[in-house]
């Protein structure tokens, strides 16, 4: 049984590369590094390490409800016609039949984390009691009222895979006839919670992070929201496409990779499945590659085994991991890839593992590319490839 | 464009404070002597899981998968996907981070934040299951019911494989308890199939519609205190009438202005 292809009739994204879909462009025929030294430091002395963080954010307060999430998912909703495509959707299709799938593994908790610095008496403090402060559906409850979205509206959220999955179950939602628009949101923000959790992981690298690089040490951490208004193929004949999203389970630890990538490997079979392609109808392939040792070691050997020669690189040299927002992040970044014929590089990468060295793309090629995948792993042991089709010209 | 989506409900689970299975549940149901009982936790035994997992894991985790291998019965786990939901997640173990991250950030327990992924529960079900098949992990607030049974429904249609729908709120703890009240434990899960099958109790029928929707409330009104105080528990009335063969019609909220409306038809 194949996935029929859905269109994406517009995209865009704010992190640490920039606003919108033209500073992730020039960044990634740049090789640009979004990071900077750690100087998110809500809590006291910024741990030592290196993040992803979106520029200017502390100076542009989010309408209705202001937290830190809702100021990236403002500012996304501001980029490339982004709010007007959906307006139009909202306008031509009814409310009711335009629909949301948000991606977060964190949501708003950057607000709960506020409220236990002050709580008054063991409770909230009275001015952050609102409870989509504190529930992981809160952003997309604001995100509709902003929006108004008034079809289903869901939040998923399996750590780093969120908004990867958030395609395929947007998807659904399209082939089901449940909805004839939905907006896809990937979004998460710094927060104490991730970074001095994965800290307590010794998963944070103490320098800039290097996906796949020989001496890459663990982790940066980024904050980002990626948005994409997803339609039928008819209604967007001219739009880019998401072919399939395979998704998988490890079934075999909470917080490390199974040895042989055997659940990444059931994700991307079951996503080549759905589009009845194979490997080789590829040319491009965005890495999960976080910097850890052994995510990175056990993605570079399934990999080289199961996708030999397809040429691929990892983007969060540049951008950080931003967890919940990384797979729409990254589905935005190879949508730009496919668009202007960019084969992206691996930036903090210098002396890339054996296993992959000989397709792993470190400094980025301009290449007229078809049809791309990208890769999305959570802890949970969930796994998501998405594939990807350039607009058909 | 209303697209009817069927399935059938194949397997039933729950787990709450004081009735810790589906039959314990049902033999209550029928005792109208017997008043709710006053615990806020649940006894989950959650036999699937191996030992150190079990001994490793939050109660709320266990809480799910206790509902979950109880509406699985003797099926085979690996052919079967899962779509988890909850509004809060394990809102105790939040509460302790965030007060270590008010206390003493560096001092945050890496088991404590491995287990802070929504996603935990489904990630201990396929180790314990074996299973590589898809999982999903959704929050859509007080009121999500509709939203989880919606994506199960999808997913079952579009992979062509039972969806265990595992609604699951553990008691709530802290500060947070004050934006997200949640008096007591509560799972409920359904084993959805696609085509009919021995073990068959009743037939859904789902359309999505605009309009706002009508909260169904338990019939029987001993229940009222769980509907309302657990949102997991939107799922007791639909359970209900699966247990007592009924037929009835439901409607659960999926947005500002879209519902589920669900006819369940009991199958003999």
């Amino acid at each position: 049984m194949t996935d029929t292809p859905v269109a994406i009739a517009a995209y865009t994204a704010v992190s640490a590369l920039g606003d919108g879909c033209a500073a992730h462009t020039t960044a990634l025929r740049t090789g640009q590094r979004g990071l900077r030294r750690n100087d998110y430091a809500p809590a006291g002395v910024p741990l030592p390490c290196w993040i992803g963080r979106a520029a200017g954010i502390e100076d542009d307060p989010a309408p209705s409800l202001d937290t830190r999430l809702h100021r990236l998912l403002a500012r996304a909703l501001r980029q490339d016609g982004l709010s007007d495509a959906l307006a139009r959707a909202v306008r031509d299709r009814g409310a009711a039949r335009v629909a949301l799938v948000l991606g977060t593994s964190t949501a708003n908790i950057e607000s709960s984390e506020r409220a236990y610095r002050r709580l008054e008496h063991g409770h909230l403090p009275a001015d952050l009691r609102d409870p989509r402060l504190h529930h992981l559906h809160g952003p997309a409850e604001w995100l509709c009222a902003q929006t108004g979205i008034a079809g289903p509206a869901l939040t998923l959220s399996t750590a780093c895979s969120a908004s990867a999955k958030a395609f395929g179950l947007a998807a659904r939602l399209l082939t089901g006839g449940i909805a004839d628009a939905v907006l896809v949101a990937g979004a998460d923000s710094l927060c104490a919670s991730t970074l001095y959790g994965f800290n307590a992981l010794e998963l944070v690298d103490s320098l800039p992070c290097r996906p796949f690089d020989q001496a890459r040490a663990g982790l940066s951490i980024g904050e980002a929201a990626a948005l994409a208004l997803l339609c039928r193929v008819e209604h967007a004949p001219q739009a880019p496409r998401l072919l399939a999203c395979g998704e998988s389970s490890d079934a075999h630890h909470l917080s490390a990779p199974h040895p042989e990538g055997a659940g990444a490997a059931h994700a991307l079979h079951a996503a080549l499945r759905a589009c009845g392609l194979r490997a080789a109808d590829f040319d491009y392939l965005n890495l999960h590659g976080t910097g850890s040792r052994q995510n990175d070691a056990v993605e570079a050997a399934m990999v080289a085994r199961l996708l030999p020669g397809i040429r691929a690189s990892a983007s969060k040299g540049a951008t950080g991991h931003t967890l919940g927002a990384a797979g729409a992040l990254e589905a935005v970044l190879t949508l730009l890839a496919l668009h202007h014929g960019i084969v992206p590089g691996s930036v903090g990468c210098h002396a890339p593992e054996p296993a992959i060295a000989a397709q792993l793309v470190v400094d980025p090629q301009p290449q007229p590319l078809r049809r791309a995948l990208s890769f999305s792993f959570g802890f949970g042991g969930s796994n998501a490839c998405l594939a990807l089709a350039r607009a058909e010209p | 464009m209303n697209t009817h989506l069927q399935a059938r409900v194949v397997g039933l689970g729950l787990c709450a404070p004081g009735l810790p299975d589906r039959d314990a549940f049902a033999t209550w149901l029928r005792d109208n002597g017997r008043a709710l009982p006053p615990e806020r936790e649940a006894q989950p035994i959650a036999a699937r899981m191996a030992p150190a997992e079990r001994r490793r894991a939050p109660r709320s985790i266990r809480l799910a998968l206790e509902a979950a291998t109880q509406a699985l019965g003797a099926r085979d786990p690996a052919r079967v996907g899962m779509v988890y939901c909850s509004a809060y997640g394990d809102m105790s173990n939040t509460d302790i981070i965030l007060d270590t991250l008010a206390q003493a950030p560096t001092a945050v327990s890496p088991t404590r934040f491995t287990h802070s992924v929504h996603n935990a529960a489904p990630g201990y079900w396929s180790m314990a299951a074996g299973s590589h098949a898809p999982t999903s992990a959704l929050a859509c607030g007080r009121e999500g019911f509709g939203s989880a049974l919606l994506t199960a429904l999808l997913e079952m249609h579009a992979r062509a494989l039972p969806q265990l729908l595992v609604c699951c709120d553990a008691a709530d703890a802290g500060a947070l308890a004050d934006a997200a009240p949640c008096p007591l434990d509560f799972a409920g899960a359904l084993l959805l199939a696609p085509v009919a099958e021995s073990s068959c109790m009743a037939l859904l029928r789902a359309r999505v519609l605009p309009g706002a929707a009508m909260p169904t409330p338990p019939r029987d009104m001993r229940l009222h205190p769980w509907w309302s105080g657990n949102p997991a528990a939107a799922a007791l009335p639909l359970i209900e009438a699966c247990l007592a063969a009924r037929a009835q019609d439901f409607t659960w909220p999926l947005g500002s202005g879209t519902l589920l409306a669900l006819d369940c038809e009991p199958v003999r």
